[in-house]
């Protein structure tokens, strides 16, 4: 699964989003970086689960974000759910080619955070499933 | 990780029923087995070298591996469900720190270096093909 191409379709979605961007202060949307300290409010991304060895596996991507209070969390988690959660096929298209993909909700947690009282530390994953490759790759083998 | 399997919504006569929970405690066994052998397998691919964030973490005494066992297949209490563990004897905070990542109180990070959640997109589907064999 190209990962570059949806992961940076996503991330459009998401930075386009104006109640989310309002919520974080600003464009505080990362890819996970142990060597940058973590910034509250901020959401981060890091693709967990890609096994390139098949074009129509999908990948899974972990989602953390941190925010003071629960209020504010709540705001950031919807509408990073809203935006990502589908339960049908979405199409993406990235420089002139569509990308048909099930993107859906699968899993979260919350961590501890004891570095900094009040803050809320969540993670969710997300698959994204590539439909528009397996149903070309049927079609072509029949 | 468990497995259940529930004989809830077929009305078996008791014989029947009682073949149906050996082979269900037989597949759930099974199930539990090749979860475990994918679960090591997923550890032992980054091998000895340091992991990067998002691959599995890389092996330095191998106790991680080694603490994947499977745990007790077991017949549920209503006598209608069987269920299986794959469990590890390190602590669950330990585990989890590894498979999600955190943040650590001077600040400092542990990004995600997954192994369970590769090995439930690997043998998920092949799981639920064996269970699913059993009510066919």
């Amino acid at each position: 699964m190209m990962w570059d191409v949806v992961v940076e379709a996503w991330l459009a979605d998401v930075l386009a989003d104006t109640a989310l961007t309002t919520a974080l202060g600003g464009a505080h949307v990362y890819p996970a970086q142990s060597a940058r300290p973590v910034r509250v409010p901020s959401v981060e991304w890091l693709v967990i689960v890609d096994r390139e060895e098949e074009i129509h596996n999908p990948i899974t991507v972990q989602v953390d974000y941190w925010a003071k209070g629960t209020t504010l969390a709540a705001i950031i988690e919807r509408r990073l759910r809203r935006l990502t959660h589908r339960d049908v096929a979405r199409v993406w298209t990235v420089d002139g080619v569509q990308y048909r993909l099930w993107t859906r909700y699968i899993d979260s947690r919350t961590h501890d955070h004891p570095a900094d009282p009040g803050v809320l530390h969540r993670s969710l994953d997300f698959q994204f499933k590539p439909l528009r490759e397996k149903w070309q790759y049927l079609k072509e083998t029949l | 990780m468990r497995f259940e399997v529930l004989v809830d919504k077929i009305d078996l006569a008791d014989e029947m029923e009682e073949n149906f929970r050996k082979d269900a405690t037989g597949a759930v066994r099974k199930g539990v087995d090749i979860y475990v052998d994918a679960a090591k397998a997923t550890l032992r691919r980054t091998g000895s070298r340091v992991s990067r964030p998002g691959e599995a973490p890389g092996m330095d005494t191998g106790e991680l591996e080694r603490s994947i066992k499977r745990g007790p297949v077991r017949l549920g209490r209503d006598k209608r469900s069987v269920t299986g563990q794959v469990v590890s004897s390190r602590s669950y905070e330990e585990v989890n720190s590894v498979e999600y990542g955190h943040v650590n109180a001077d600040g400092t990070r542990t990004l995600p270096r997954p192994f369970l959640r590769p090995t439930d997109e690997q043998v998920g589907p092949r799981i639920a093909e064996l269970l699913e064999d059993l009510v066919a």
